[in-house]
């Protein structure tokens, strides 16, 4: 299917009338991503001129537009001092500067890929997604669903009350998708681990957080490495991840916890 | 012949003659010089690792617009080639068609379409229904041997030559020798080390996909362009395989984005040149990466088995090699590779009693193995030089001083050089050169060998190792490589120098244009080089097997004492006085009453007196190939709770004789090095359960990046090869071969963990750490 | 679909097609600087500048250079040939395939960052690959451009 045309709504809003009716239509945040899929679209709806790459701070929370760039993301001092540095940080091996100055939190969000750095980073932040259709839910809710209607990620938002953050990844070479990656948080006081790559999307390790809790880094490690799944993929083995999960759950909390 | 002392233009790093054309982006590779009303072709791959193809129907492409023709195997002429654009007669099975009734790896060509743009063709590709009879696959290259499924039972394929060719075991070669009894001097050894090691396929992954592109000239010739490293090779095969006289052909390299071996083999040519000649109009072939992947060739995985018996003093008394070389799909430098694992390996411990090499190439369902730098030397200094580790382990020796004791000298030989040719026997060759100790004091002392001890924990659970190898390759390939070169002088004192030496972008024209320059005494910038072009240029076997500097360098160096000798001769008419009496010093021919400039009896040669074009040609076969020699040393870190190896320090210290251009040389080094150290920890083909290859683009295969590598340091050592232009060896292979072991030996003395399959994962180091 | 461009400079009209990427644009309109090494925005060999930003021209969607501005290596040309001049001088340079690319990221580098130290260079550049080389003279090269640039 070659792709017919190619449109630039002016809002959200515009944009969702476009792919709500038709199932040949496509979204284009950076699309980075897209171009590599096969192409099964019609019609390319670039979203770079829906108003959407704004960067906020309302309300206590980050609102960062869907059409941020991994770039700003590292640049931009705002963004550095509400997450501590970690939307940066877990970004900013990703392939070079000019894949980050293309590629958008919305499109990583919304693509719910498992091996997104960013997407555990968000989600041990605790961030909640707003999407034009569906308003705005948990993070991780989003993530869960299975069966996702057709929808525009409008922005994500992030608590800012970050005290510390820490971030591993596992990578072979710098610029590589992860093996394994590890974000641990602390906001307002409660501990926050997420682990992803693993290599299935995103999850937060929950018994993790609660040794994390009593302040026991080592006992998170094994918490972790015990209540994830893990599968095998071109990278890594299953098993190999697991015994590295913990580690590097561990080290992340080393350093949240110190 | 002159000494570095007195040379003016070799010797010196003088910039590639390209490099500021191509840093501005001047269209100058064959994509960019393609016409642009050439037809695109686009093939349709095969998605399986084996079936046999019922039919084929491409009603419905030819419907598609500006489509104009599908081919497939019954349109083809039923020739049986080799692609591996190796010298007449290949050592290669010539087992491989244009296109054939069977596929035989995920990729492999299934049939083939021309249209007006490369959308259409690719659109036009998916629409071309082939019905395919799938046939099970041989995917474990240690059970293809005898394996009741056969590859190649086709009847039409052959060996050129006896290479232990055996289609029907799945065998493209096999190759045995031995010098002395191995077995009884293994049994009388004191000490017995056996090791079984595996390398991985590898691929080049040049920056710039496969290309070529063909048209008919006014004389209704084929005129090709390709990225390919080997164009006499080229055409040559391209005319068995079309049917056609090598006249009607001709093959131009362009500047090419890489080669590493990769574009030894033939690849798009012959499937342009069909478009071509059926349609009469231009057409070219652009390689997406993922067909780079899919569908062209990769280094021979081996499975290589050690055995060296030694006394407990250290002298090493027997060697034993014994290899499994999976070559894929199809035969292209299955014998060679696998012999020159030996052949520059074994060498380096000269001093044995008794040393045996053998084995065997099998087919499986995998993709072609081919030539790729190092070219089977990278596999067998990884498992020789780990288990001299492992050896130097068992003996409590430093590992430095385990080779040194066994290591050759100068002015020492191998029987192995005489025995061991590249599909053919040797020659005998005593080392001239070999500054194997300089270059191990130097690496040394580089990376603090003595003063840092083998291992250091430098954070808890984090621990430095250090590892080193020592490699040896060749220079050309002895009685089979020729290289030949023309001068021609022009008015006002130019020089065109005509080569058929293939730059791959190693900057080999700039460095032949050095060796012409010092011979002729003018200055580099007066020879304009044009090469590569099967009409305009003298043959050249190609740029492979480290050959051009050693090789072509020597053609060009005597085109050019031949040019000195005309231009005294014709000087000396022009003065009146006897060529004897006249000297030249590439300024002005000097009788004994006067002068007269190069400029103007060259002006006068063309336009004024005695009217005649000056023009030499120099040719060379390679007689021997004197081995470039190299000590590298690696740091690691190794963290022990994850397996992670990082690479922190890298130092080579290279013997390549005379560097005719030094940067240029040091950069071969670098690059090989980079390449090496990918081989060693990162790179590798993987193939799915069905044979579906999963590393088919630059996301799944990784190749390094400027933040994986340490600031590499490479050194060149002074040396002096006699029997090369200038005293030059090569330096184009060398880089690659010594990562895999320094790295996997450093990463043992770091933690103990032996990896003996590469690449050295973090996941088999914490394997690897479990058990030690 | 016609798009209006800046290219180097200049007004450009283009017919493009609504699914192809800009390097493909480019190279279908004589732009031949611009490589295409791996289309999966991988090598950094396609990288221009859009409206002064580097990016992999493989993963822009053409009809999104609209209304902006385009900048190759043919629109830099002191800067390629200065930054040549010391690829050359360190015998960084072999094949060449990805230097164009390399340039136009130098550039852009040296706009945003102050006095970038080694592994400041190495990581803005880490998107721009090369597989002749291994990186080394390269950077020596580089450093040697941006000082020179002072
Ligand atoms: C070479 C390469 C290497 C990479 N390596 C890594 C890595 O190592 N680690 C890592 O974490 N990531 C990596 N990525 C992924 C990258 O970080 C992005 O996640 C990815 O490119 C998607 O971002 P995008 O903006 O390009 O999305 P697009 O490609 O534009 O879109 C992705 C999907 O999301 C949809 N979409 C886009 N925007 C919206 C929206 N606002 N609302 C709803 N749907 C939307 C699209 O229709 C599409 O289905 C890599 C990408 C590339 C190209
Ligand atoms: S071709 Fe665009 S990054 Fe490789
Ligand atoms: S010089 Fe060849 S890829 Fe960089």
């Amino acid at each position: 299917m070659a792709v017919k045309a190619y449109l630039r709504p002016k809002s959200p809003s515009e944009a969702l009338a476009l792919i709500e009716g038709d199932e040949r239509a496509a979204l284009i945040g950076g699309g980075a991503y897209l171009r590599l899929a096969s192409r099964g679209y019609e019609t390319a709806v670039d979203l770079c001129d829906a108003g959407l790459d704004r960067v906020r701070v309302e309300d206590g929370a980050l609102r960062l537009g869907a059409m941020v760039t991994y770039r700003r993301l590292e640049t931009d001092l705002v963004v550095r001092d509400c997450s501590g540095g970690l939307l940066g940080r877990c970004v900013e091996n990703i392939v070079g500067v000019q894949v980050r100055n293309i590629v958008t939190v919305g499109g990583t969000v919304a693509g719910r890929y498992a091996f997104a750095n960013l997407t555990t980073a968000l989600l041990a932040l605790g961030a909640d997604v707003v999407l034009a259709r569906g308003g705005r839910k948990p993070l991780e809710q989003f993530l869960a669903d299975k069966a996702p209607a057709r929808d525009v990620l409008v922005e994500v938002v992030v608590p800012t009350a970050v005290r510390r953050s820490a971030w591993r990844d596992l990578t072979r070479v710098r610029s590589d998708f992860a093996v394994l990656n590890v974000a641990a948080v602390d906001v307002g006081g409660e501990v926050r681990v997420a682990v992803g790559a693993r290599p299935g999307v995103a999850r937060l390790a929950r018994g993790a957080m609660q040794a994390a809790a009593a302040g026991d880094a080592r006992g998170a490690g094994e918490a972790a490495a015990a209540e994830l799944d893990f599968g095998d993929d071109l990278r890594a083995s299953a098993d190999y991840r697991r015994r590295v999960c913990g580690a590097l759950v561990t080290r992340a909390l080393e350093e949240v916890l110190a | 012949m002159k000494r570095s002392g007195d040379m003016r233009e070799v010797g010196r790093s003088l910039p590639k003659i390209d490099a500021l054309g191509l840093v501005r982006g001047t269209p100058a590779f064959t994509d960019d010089l393609a016409p642009r009303e050439a037809l695109c072709v686009v093939a349709v791959r095969s998605p399986h690792a084996h079936a046999r193809i019922l039919s084929i129907d491409a009603t419905a492409a030819l419907a598609m617009p500006g489509v104009l023709a599908v081919f497939t195997w019954k349109d083809v002429p039923r020739v049986a080639v080799t692609r591996a654009g190796q010298g007449h007669p290949e050592p290669s099975p010539r087992d491989r068609f244009i296109l054939d009734e069977y596929v035989r790896h995920v990729g492999d060509e299934a049939a083939i379409v021309a249209a007006e743009t490369e959308e259409q063709a690719r659109e036009a590709a998916r629409a071309v229904r082939v019905e395919y009879e799938a046939l099970p696959p041989v995917l474990d290259f240690e059970a293809a041997l005898d394996n009741p499924v056969v590859l190649h039972p086709e009847p039409e394929i052959h060996e050129n030559f006896p290479i232990g060719f055996e289609p029907r075991r799945n065998v493209a070669s096999a190759y045995n020798m031995h010098v002395g009894d191995v077995d009884a001097v293994v049994a009388r050894s004191e000490v017995v080390l056996r090791r079984r090691y595996y390398t991985q396929a590898q691929q080049h992954v040049a920056l710039e996909p496969h290309c070529a592109c063909t048209w008919l000239d006014v004389h209704g010739r084929l005129n090709v362009i390709s990225s390919t490293q080997t164009p006499w090779h080229v055409r040559r095969i391209m005319a068995r395989a079309l049917e056609r006289e090598v006249k009607e052909i001709r093959v131009v390299k362009p500047r090419i984005g890489g080669g590493f071996g990769g574009k030894q083999m033939l690849h798009g040519e012959l499937y342009c040149a069909l478009a071509t000649l059926r349609t009469g109009r231009p057409a070219k072939m652009v390689y997406t990466r993922r067909e780079v992947f899919e569908a062209t060739n990769t280094r021979h995985p081996m499975r290589l088995d050690v055995t060296l018996g030694a006394d407990r003093d250290g002298t090493l008394r027997a060697i034993d090699l014994e290899i499994l070389s999976d070559t894929g799909a199809y035969g292209e430098h299955a014998l060679t590779v696998f012999m020159v694992a030996g052949a520059k390996t074994l060498p380096l411990y000269n001093k044995v009693e008794a040393v045996r090499f053998g084995g065997r190439t099998v087919y499986t369902n995998h993709l072609p193995g081919g030539a790729f730098r190092g070219y089977g030397a990278i596999q067998g200094n990884f498992a020789l030089e780990s288990a001299l580790d492992e050896l130097a382990g068992e003996l409590g020796l430093d590992p430095i001083v385990l080779r040194e004791k066994n290591m050759i000298a100068e002015g020492e030989t191998s029987p192995i050089f005489a025995i061991m040719g590249e599909g053919t026997e040797g020659v005998e060759m005593i080392v001239e050169s070999c500054k194997l100790p300089e270059c191990i004091r130097r690496g040394k002392e580089l990376i603090g060998w003595d003063a840092k001890g083998p291992r250091r924990e430098v954070a808890p659970g984090v621990f430095r190792g250090l590892g080193m190898a020592l490699a040896m390759q060749g220079s050309g390939i002895p009685t089979i490589d020729m290289a030949a070169a023309t001068l021609k002088l022009n008015d006002f004192g130019s020089f065109n120098l005509l080569i058929g030496a293939t730059d791959l972008g190693t900057g080999s024209d700039t460095i032949l244009a050095q060796i012409a320059a010092e011979t002729l005494g003018v200055s580099t910038g007066d020879i304009i080089v044009y090469a590569s072009d099967t009409d305009r240029t003298p043959f050249d076997t190609g740029a492979y097997a480290s050959s051009t500097t050693y090789v072509s360098g020597h053609a060009v160096r005597t085109a050019a004492l031949k040019m000195r000798e005309e231009i005294l001769v014709e000087g000396a008419r022009s003065l009146g006085c006897e060529p004897a009496r006249a000297t030249f010093d590439g300024c002005e021919v000097r009788g004994p009453a006067g002068a007269i400039t190069l400029r103007d009896l060259s002006a006068k040669l063309l336009y004024n007196e005695h009217q005649k074009q000056l023009m030499t040609t120099g040719s060379h076969l390679c007689e021997k190939s004197p081995p470039p020699y190299m000590a590298a040393f690696a740091e690691v870190e190794v963290d022990a709770g994850t397996g992670e190896v990082k690479l922190v320090d890298y130092v080579a210290v290279v013997d390549c004789g005379q560097a005719i251009n030094p940067n240029l040389a040091l950069v071969q080094v670098e690059g090989g090095l980079a390449q090496g150290i990918g081989m060693a920890l990162w790179e590798e083909v993987v193939y799915g359960p069905q044979g579906h290859l999963r590393t088919r683009d630059l996301m799944s295969y990784k190749i390094p990046g400027r933040e994986d590598l340490p600031s590499i340091r490479a050194e060149l050592v002074a040396s002096h090869e006699p029997s090369g232009p200038f005293g030059a060896k090569s330096v184009g292979e060398i880089g690659i071969d010594t990562p895999p072991a320094a790295i996997a030996n450093a990463v043992a003395a770091a933690v103990g963990a032996r990896v003996r399959d590469l690449p050295v994962t973090p996941e088999k180091v914490l394997n690897a750490l479990v058990l030690a | 679909m016609n798009i209006s461009l800046e290219l180097n400079g200049r007004p450009a009209n283009w017919d493009v097609e609504p699914g192809e990427a800009l390097l493909e644009a480019l190279r279908r309109h004589g732009v031949l600087s611009v490589k295409r090494g791996c289309d999966t925005a991988s090598c950094g060999t396609c990288t221009v500048l859009l409206d002064g930003v580097p990016v992999p021209s493989c993963a822009v969607p053409a009809p999104r250079a609209d209304g902006r501005a385009v900048t190759t290596v043919e629109g830099l040309p002191d800067e390629a040939a200065r930054l040549g001049a010391c690829l050359a001088a360190e015998g960084a340079d072999q094949c060449g395939f990805c230097a164009p690319g390399l340039v136009v990221a130098v550039v852009a580098m040296s706009r945003e960052l102050e006095h970038p130290d080694e592994a400041a260079i190495n990581h803005y550049l880490a998107g721009n690959l090369c597989r002749c080389g291994g990186y080394v003279s390269q950077t020596r090269a580089i450093r040697r451009y941006l000082q020179e640039a002072r």
